[in-house]
């Protein structure tokens, strides 16, 4: 009750409302502070609001890892990085003595994979392509990549998966797809080179990646890793017209 | 001559056999005098009168990405939304950490006003996202994101317990969003104002 006498006072009653009928609006006679009420709640940072409501957020345990607030959030409060508010990372982990295998260890395995470079094809072939012509895009390199790692004793599964396919053409242009292309008489990934000359386009792959701890589920490994595919000489010519005798 | 009269009469009664017709026989009747339409014509339901469901949580959202992010945001919102004219803060509570404390403002606040008679119409926000961004540790231990949002209420009638009610016009306001990826979905641990 007393949250809600708080609330009222952030309410700016102007006259009293008179008794409704059912099913008809209330006489609205007053205004409150605008933005709406998850606005002025979340406004309120000194909690002016005091809720009686013991209502707390989350099913999720409390000693499990969490942003919070302010630099000494919590012992061993690890700052952050990307960012300069005023906010820690606090992980808590249920065994303090053991080493666990964390998502950190896993990405950093994921990171160091070598995956291979996508191959690129390009069409017509042979590094010949004319101007003003839809030059084709495509990669062979699609599969998902199986590799088993161990990590602290234990046999990790991680599986990388090409996600998106960055084109960069060589005149400038460049074009991100989740496409990864096909061959003629297909065109999905194609470009226009204006202008004669030798470029060299080239292929860098994302993956995405999950993992599995022995024979345990699939997890998703946060993040993508993204490998640049070397360039492949391209020379563009104009078409001559050519009289033939008929 | 008689024995004409006679075929006559006899294919007559031949041919009335072959059509068929008797008295009895109702006459086929035009077809259209006879369907009616069945049922009541659907009309859409306004959305004023129906209950809101709570918002599902959509696929794009349960990504590890920044897109995946940006989709959990929006649904973080949606559920917002749905709590403010519902009362219903189940879902925003499995979706925030236990030490948000701005998600503990929004979730109470709204649970207090329903649990004592109160209600809210209107108020619905719409969400823009104007910078996010990666975070993390440096052993990577944890992945975050960080994103400044920008929110605009419709016009909402909050109507207490005790019946009093009062308006709250649209207006523009901006926070400070931190989502944490733990236990394969991404959770919101930081709301506060920017």
């Amino acid at each position: 009750m007393k949250g809600l006498v708080a609330l009222a006072a952030l309410l700016v009653v102007v006259t009293p409302t008179p008794a409704v009928a059912d099913g008809e609006d209330p006489d609205v006679s007053a205004t409150t502070t605008p933005g709406g009420l998850s606005a002025s709640l979340l406004d309120d940072v000194d909690g002016d609001i005091d809720t009686s409501s013991d209502a707390k957020p989350s099913g999720q345990v409390d000693d499990g890892p969490s942003f919070q607030l302010g630099e000494a959030a919590c012992p061993g409060a690890t700052e952050l990085v990307g960012t300069s508010a005023d906010v820690t990372f606090c992980q808590h982990y249920s065994e303090p003595t053991t080493p666990v295998l964390t998502v950190g260890l896993i990405r950093t395995a994921f990171a160091e994979l070598r995956l291979p470079a996508g191959e690129l094809v390009i069409q017509p072939p042979d590094g010949l392509t004319l101007v003003n012509f839809d030059t084709n895009f495509y990669t062979t390199s699609t599969e998902p990549i199986s590799r088993t790692v161990t990590l602290l004793g234990r046999r990790v599964t991680l599986e990388a998966t090409p996600s998106t396919f960055l084109w960069t053409f060589g005149d400038g242009e460049s074009l991100t797809t989740s496409d990864p292309g096909a061959p003629y008489p297909q065109l999905q990934v194609t470009h226009n080179y204006l202008r004669k000359g030798t470029y060299r386009p080239s292929l860098a792959t994302t993956y995405t990646g999950r993992y599995r701890v022995g024979g345990g589920p699939w997890r998703q490994i946060p993040g993508t890793v993204t490998i640049d595919g070397t360039g492949q000489a391209l020379r563009a010519i104009e078409a001559e017209p050519k009289l033939v005798s008929y | 001559m008689r024995s004409l009269r006679a075929a006559l009469a006899a294919s007559l009664a031949a041919l009335a056999l072959l059509t068929g017709c008797t008295d009895d026989d109702p006459s086929p009747g035009d077809p259209t005098s006879t369907w009616t339409p069945t049922g009541e014509p659907e009309t859409p339901t306004s959305s004023a009168t129906a209950k809101p469901t709570e918002p599902p949580l959509p696929d794009a959202a349960t990504k590890a990405t920044e897109e995946g992010a940006r989709a959990f945001i929006t649904y973080y919102w949606d559920l917002i939304n749905y709590a403010q004219v519902t009362g219903d803060v189940e879902a925003l509570k499995r979706v925030s950490g236990s030490t948000c404390r701005g998600c503990s403002r929004v979730i109470n606040g709204i649970s207090d006003l329903y649990t004592d008679g109160g209600h809210a119409i209107g108020g619905e926000y719409t969400l823009r996202i104007e910078r996010i961004t990666e975070v993390t540790t440096p052993d990577k231990a944890a992945l975050g994101i960080e994103a400044a949002i920008r929110v605009r209420n419709q016009e909402q009638t909050i109507v207490q317990g005790s019946g009093e009610s009062a308006r709250s016009v649209p207006a523009t306001s901006r926070y400070l969003i931190y989502l944490i990826w733990v236990n394969e979905a991404w959770r919101t641990d930081i709301v506060e104002p920017r």
